[in-house]
Parts: structure tokens; sequence; C-alpha cells
């Protein structure tokens, strides 16, 4: 997406205000944008308009068991799917992936799968959102054509390392040059980014390389994978 | 002893009879009464008559005999006899069992390609270190030896705040090596976060291209020069799913006590990971693509660090699937399981079959194959498991949100694809096809050397045809002196030093023994001026420098190294002089002329050869020519003198 949008204002708040702000709704612009309200419509006044919430997060998330006052929220209460319910067991996996410590005990469990939940909801709420034939944002670049077209890698982008090339034997083939022993081949490169203590921080360390202590017999506790995937 | 069979019980129970089998001292006294012989009637003991196995093979010819006796004695007494034989096993010597149980330990691969009643499947997943100054994603310079940690960039070392700064020169060995794969590079590609923990991985994540790589659906074709098992017949096209850029980890040593010590100079290094289609079947054809592919990616400069060097690993995938149901191409493979750690060739086709068989030895039994991840050592016969089933392990994959797409340009890839030069494949091709070279002497000498060998063997057969005043262009012609400058590139520098570093062989193919002066006396012996002896020794006296540059011609003339061949007379002259007084050996020639002997007695022709040689000036005389007018004598002069004669 070019620029992001907010479509929950203008959905939202529909079933959770009363009528009378509805009414407010349908006929004001929504708080964040930058249209201003037709000259043909009626005069607001600002500060009235501005004093009460029309729609809050709270929204989003799970009903509090305890509260009546949000009437509306009732009519929310929808049931979880039964397959998303989050057991102690999977808790435990996913603490396991993200290398996070266990509960340890159980009212611990309680409210991290309370927490869970909540955060479950919220995202559920999400993605009801219509995105029909909207691509995904995976970061947030310039996606323009002109954008692309700048980000993109020609000829002339690495001229200088082809232009480094030799062409070797008689099936012209191209070669880097390279140190014999291995290097790089091209003096000194990246020497301002490699200027930094890098063992500065090590727990523990000899000589110039990083100690790292596995468990007895180890190499691939709970959730671990082994070296180069 | 052991359990006694119900059969052997039985039949003592209840008619008497006792088995003596494998009872040695009890089989001599029978031979050895001295009143027996074959033709008298055989001996009726006193005590029960013995019941024998029919088949005995392995004692002595006294037991043999006793054996054949015993015969005699079953089919006498065995018209009495009520309970049925049981079905009793030959016995086998002791050292033919120890024979037969080495023999299926040392069982060759090239017999165990495939298991009949079964399908293999088989899918490889290679990881190759990119040819760059530079890292993927980040400016520290890349090496390979260098000091440890001392090419590490603020990124790698993961330090809380350090982004990702994607460096371009990573995209032309990529790009090459997807093309010389066959690939189709995509124009937009994306990186994505693979997350797992470990200690070689300071992000806790790897940055890979797991939903949009930039290279899909190349191929690689395999020839049986390139050693693929022969029930793939002649050539093989493995499919190649795609090839995709990701990041190396840090290099670890381990130590006594759970100890490791890290390397964070490999950390980010750009690598680029090739999966196949599973399609090869046989584990010779999987051992062959990665040797293919390593040289493919040699020869376009992407990955110039070998398996052996560690620069490349292959991952393998292997499932097994009964043969009825191959037939169906569509139909759902077995449950596969994937080996890592596999860090040779050899390695890789010995893990390929022995979880093969592990495979069908579960499946077999009725039990189901987990789908996990096994690992492979060197020397082992079973592949073990090193971790669960696949589902236990999430990765997690999502887009990197601090990395934009990967464009790359049209122009680029056209040029990089315009500039690959000429293909392993197709050198080879013109080799076999234009010069008549073997398949074998091609593949030798474009991989000896690190591809010097063959800009030599260029060089050499260019000064060659210039001295010959052969065109270079019309190659239509002989090749002998193609074939003749191979086989001495090959095979004569070789016996010249036992260390190939020794010949100083260089990139653009100049050794120790110049190109020109192996021209030089190449060209001489193929006019047949020099014999090949004095050839050899010329090549010692060049590489030993005593023969300066460019003075080899004036050195056999010094020397008097000219072949000045005899005459046909000549020769003829030495031959009547061998054959004198060798009427027995020139009788076997009649012998095969008169059609009593079924094959042409070379040897013999050839020991009258070597008489030649011993007496005949030899540095004046060609073994061909000699046994040439030696053959001729013979057919022409002397057997019609016998025949005359006799």
């Amino acid at each position: 997406m070019a620029r992001p949008r907010l479509p929950l204002l203008t959905r939202a708040p529909r079933r959770f205000t009363t009528p009378s702000i509805r009414r407010h709704q349908s006929s004001s612009s929504s708080s964040s944008s930058t249209q201003t309200s037709p000259p043909s419509k009626p005069h607001h006044d600002p500060y009235a308009l501005l004093s009460t919430p029309t729609w809050s997060i709270r929204s989003l998330l799970p009903p509090k068991p305890t509260t009546s006052s949000t009437t509306t929220s009732t009519t929310e209460a929808e049931t979880e799917p039964e397959e998303s319910t989050i057991t102690p067991t999977k808790l435990a996996h996913l603490l396991r992936l993200s290398a996070l410590p266990q509960p340890t005990s159980a009212s611990e469990t309680a409210e991290m799968l309370a927490t869970l939940r909540a955060q479950l909801h919220f995202v559920r709420a999400i993605q009801r959102v219509d995105t029909r034939g909207v691509a995904p944002l995976q970061a947030i670049r310039d996606e323009t054509a002109a954008g692309l077209r700048e980000a993109s890698i020609t000829l002339a982008t690495v001229r200088d390392a082809l232009a480094r090339e030799e062409v070797v034997g008689r099936c012209r083939r191209p070669r880097r040059p390279r140190r014999e022993d291995g290097g790089s081949g091209e003096g000194v490169v990246g020497a301002e980014e490699e200027s930094w203590d890098v063992l500065g921080c090590a727990q523990e360390k000899v000589g110039r390389y990083f100690v790292v202590r596995s468990g007895k017999g180890d190499g691939d506790g709970d959730g671990m994978a082994d070296g180069v995937e | 002893m052991g359990r006694i069979p119900t059969a052997e019980l039985c039949r003592y129970l209840l008619s008497g009879q006792l088995s003596r089998r494998g009872c040695v001292h009890l089989r001599r006294p029978i031979a050895a009464t001295a009143a027996w012989h074959p033709t008298t009637r055989p001996l009726q003991p006193s005590r029960p008559s013995r019941a024998r196995p029919v088949t005995t093979r392995s004692f002595a010819s006294q037991a043999h005999n006793a054996g054949a006796n015993a015969d005699t004695l079953d089919t006498a007494t065995s018209s009495s006899l009520t309970p049925p034989r049981a079905p009793v096993p030959p016995v086998v010597a002791l050292r033919k069992q120890l024979k037969e149980q080495k023999k299926k330990k040392k069982k060759k691969n090239v017999d165990n390609q495939t298991v009949p009643g079964w399908e293999l499947t088989v899918g490889i997943e290679i990881h190759a270190q990119l040819n760059t100054a530079r890292k993927l994603f980040s400016p520290a310079a890349a090496s390979f030896n260098d000091p440890p940690n001392s090419h590490v960039a603020l990124f790698d070392a993961a330090v809380p705040g350090s982004q990702p700064l994607f460096q371009p020169e990573t995209v032309i060995p990529a790009v090459r090596a997807a093309l010389a794969l066959g690939c189709a590079i995509q124009p937009v590609s994306r990186f994505d976060r693979k997350h797992y923990f470990h200690w070689d991985q300071p992000a806790g994540y790897q940055i890979t291209q797991y939903y949009h790589p930039f290279a899909r659906d190349g191929r690689i074709v395999l020839y049986a020069r390139d050693g693929i098992a022969p029930e793939d017949g002649d050539r093989v096209e493995i499919g190649i799913r795609q090839v995709q850029l990701e990041q190396d980890t840090a290099k670890t040593t381990a130590h006594p006590g759970g100890v490791h010590w890290l390397d964070l100079n490999r950390v980010g290094l750009p690598l680029i990971e090739i999966i196949t289609l599973p399609q090869i079947r046989h584990p010779a054809t999987a051992a062959a693509l990665v040797r293919k592919v390593q040289t493919l990616l040699a020869a376009v400069d992407a990955c110039v660090y070998g398996m052996e060097a560690g620069g490349l690993r292959a991952d393998v995938n292997v499932s097994v699937r009964r043969a009825e149901d191959a037939h169906a191409p569509a139909g759902p493979l077995g449950t596969r399981t994937e080996i890592k750690n596999l860090s040779s060739f050899k390695a890789v086709e010995d893990a390929i079959i022995a979880e093969r068989d592990r495979q069908i030895a579960v499946l077999e039994a009725g039990g189901v194959v987990q789908g996990e991840t096994r690992g492979w050592s060197l020397g082992s016969t079973e592949t073990r498991r090193l971790r669960a089933k696949e589902g236990e392990v999430d990765y997690r994959y999502m887009p990197d949100p601090d990395l934009g797409p990967l464009v790359i340009g049209d122009d680029l890839v056209a040029h990089l694809a315009s500039s690959l030069g000429v293909l392993p494949d197709t050198e080879i091709d013109e080799l076999v096809e234009r010069r008549g070279l073997s398949s074998k002497d091609a593949l030798s000498l474009t991989t000896l050397d690190n591809g010097a060998r063959i800009q030599y063997f260029y060089n050499v057969l260019g000064a060659l045809e210039e001295r010959l005043g052969l065109g270079g262009g019309d190659a239509d012609g002989d090749q002998r002196h193609a074939l003749l400058a191979a086989n001495w590139c090959l095979h004569e520098l070789g016996k010249l030093t036992e260390l190939p570093s020794e010949l100083g062989m260089t990139r653009d193919g100049e050794c120790r023994v110049p190109s020109a002066d192996l021209a030089a006396i190449l060209s001489h012996l193929h006019r047949r001026e020099i014999t090949a002896r004095v050839a050899k020794e010329l090549l010692w006296c060049v590489f030993r420098g005593e023969i300066a540059t460019g003075g080899v011609t004036q050195a056999i003339d010094e020397h008097g190294l000219w072949f000045k061949e005899l005459s046909e007379a000549e020769y003829a002259e030495i031959a009547d002089l061998v054959a004198e007084g060798e009427t027995k050996v020139l009788g076997e020639f009649l012998r095969f002329k008169q059609g009593k002997a079924k094959a042409y007695p070379h040897g013999k022709l050839m020991f009258l050869v070597g008489k030649m040689m011993r007496a005949g000036p030899e540095e004046r005389m060609d073994p061909a020519a000699a046994e040439r007018i030696m053959r001729a004598r013979i057919e022409d002069v002397y057997l019609p003198a016998m025949e005359a004669g006799v």
C-alpha cells in the first residue's frame, strides 16, 4: 500500500456507538483525515464533537468478564474458534521457539494465557478487515515505478566490480582477481566497518575467538536447530 | 552342541536311526575298514543305520566316498522309513562362510544402485559460498582463512540497532550461477527471515529467500561421462526448482568439555541454495549431480571453493516407495528424511544407499518411516537421528521488514549471460567430437590443475599445428596430432614429477616445459623424425632445463638423435638372421596357416621382433616397422620355404 488507510474508523464505530453519535459520524469527517467538512453541511461545534470519544481501542480487546457497562460488548462476545484455543502445551512450545523462559507457576501460566488470548482477539479483529485486492505491505519502501528503478541493480551499479574482472583462457571465462591466500584481493576492504572492538562485549573469549559452552552432550536442545540450514 | 532338530529326534525315537552329521571323527572308521571296496556289498553295521545328508560337500574325499556309501545305505533303509525326512541344510565350510560374509560387507556401490521392487527418490539441496569481495548485507570483507573475528561488521555481530545494507556486487556471481543452471531470473525477489536459535547465528534468524527466490525453474543435464549410474543410461536431466540467496553462519570449532570457539568472519557471507526437483533415482547419479554442480559453479566463477574446502555443502532428501506405486507418476512419494553433514561426494552416495536400505527395512517390517533429520559420518553403515519430526522446529518464516525487494535489471542479466564464456560441457563436447579425444581424457584434461592443463594443451596444439602446417580452422582432417598432444599433456607430463605443483603450471597455460618446446618435440615425433624413446628423453631434458628454450631442434642435431631408419632390405636381412634356426617357432605359424591352430601366434611374433631389435642397431629400428616386415617375411618367405622343404 502506498498510503496507510484507516478503514476502521469509518466502519467499526457503527457497531459500538449509540444512534445519536452515529448521526454525527455520517455527517462529519473522520477525526484524523485532512478532509474539511463540505460547506453545505451545518456548522458543528468542534469542542462538542471532540469531547466525547467515538471509538476506543478497547473495542478490539476481548470483553472483560465482570464488567457490565459496555453493553455493546456482549453483542460482540464471539466465541474463540475451537482450533485456536491455546493450551498450556502450545504455550510451552511457543515459548521454546522464542527462547523465552517457561512459566514457573500455575498463576503465571494463567496470566500468560489470558494475555495471549487477548492479543489473539485483537489480531482477529484486525484480520477481519477486507483486504481483497490489496498486496501486503512487506517493508516501508518507495514502490512507485521511479522508486523501483532507483533501487534496481543494473549494469551501471556494478560497473566497477565488473571492470576489475579478467577474462581467462580460450573459453573466455570471467574471473574475479583474488589474493593467493584467499583474501579479498582488493586491498583493505571495508576497513572502517570492521574497525571496532568485536570481542569487547564477549562474556568469555580465548585469544581471538568467542567461547560458547553447550550443555553436557547437548548439541541440539529444545527448539534449537543444527548448523547451516 | 546345539538344539537337536525335531525330525532327527523323531527318527531316533521312532525308528532308532542316529544322525552322524557333523561328527567328523566317526566318518573315518567307515572308509578305513580294510576290506571295504565300493563294489562289495555295503556294510550292514550292527548299530542302527545312519541317516546322512545327501549333499555333503566339504570334507575330504574319504568322507565323500563314505557319503556315497551312505547314499546306498540310505536308499536301502529309507524305504522302511516312516517319518518323512526333514530338509537338512547343506553343511558349508567355515572358510567359505567367512568369505561370503566378507564379500557381502564389501559389496561395491556399482551393484547397489537399485533394489528390486522399490523405487528410490532423491532430492538435493546444495549450499555454495559465493565468490564476492564483501558479505551479503554488510560491507565487511569476505575472507576464507584470515585471522578469526577480523572481518566482522556491527550487523554481523547483531549489535542492537544495526541494520542490513545489501551489497550489490553479490548479484554478479549469484546470477551467473543461476544462468549456468539454466534458471529464469526473477526481476523482483524478496528476503525473508528464518528464525531459529543457535550460537553460530548471532541475530537469531537467517535472512533467506523463502517465498520469492531470485531464480526458478532451471535444469542440469548429466551424461554418462559425469559418472551417473548405468541404470540411468546415456543422459539424465534433473530439474532445479529454485536458486535463492541466503546468509552463512559462523564457524564453530568444538573443544572438549562442551566448549566451542566461534569465528564470526563467516557470518553473513553470501550463499546460494540450489534446490533440485526430486527426480533422482539412483545414488551414483546424486553424487554425480553434486560433482557437476561444483564444476559448473567453479567454471562460471560463482563458487571457487569445493566440497573438500567446505565451500560447498549438500543436504539430501531420501524417500522410497514400492515399484508398483511408482508407475503412476503423479502418485504420492514416500515420507522423506533429510540427511545433513555430508562432506564429500562418496559420502553422498554411501549415505543415500544406507538410508534407502534402512527405510526399506523399516517398511518391509511393517513400520512407518518417520520424517526426520539424520546425520552421516564417514565410515558409518547407517545414518543416525539428529532431530525429531519436521513439525517440531517451526522457523516462522516472515518477510524481512528491514530490506526492500531485490530488483535485478534486465541489462545486467543480458550482459552476464553473454559473457559467461564457454561452459564445460560445450568444451568437452568439442574436444571429443572435433578432436577425437575420449570422454575420460577430455574430462581429465579440463579438470587437472584447476583448468590450467587444458590451456597448456591448447597452446601446445596451436604451436604444433603451426609447425606441421595444418590449418587451425579446418579440423576435418586427421586428428592424430591432437591425440598425440593430448596423450603427452596428460600422461607424459604427469610422469615428470610426483607433485603437480612442481610442474609450475600457470593459469595461462605455461609451465616448466614451455609449450613451444613440447610442440617442437611432438612435431618431430609426428613426422617420425625421432623415435618415441628419444622424444621422452628430450622432454626430460627440457623439464630439467638442460635444453634452452627453443633449442630442441638444435639439441637433436648436436647429439645426432635423428631417426635414420633402416631400409626395408636391411630389416629383411636382420629378420633372416633372427629366423635362422627358429624352426620350432616357425612351426607354430605353419600350424596356424594350415588351420591346425585357432589363433595367430602373436606372442611368438613379438618374440621374434624382440630378437630383431636386440640383434640390429636399436636406435635405428622402429618396432612397428620391424613387426610388419617380420610378419611379411614369415608369410612370404619362411613358411613357403618350410612347406617346400617338408
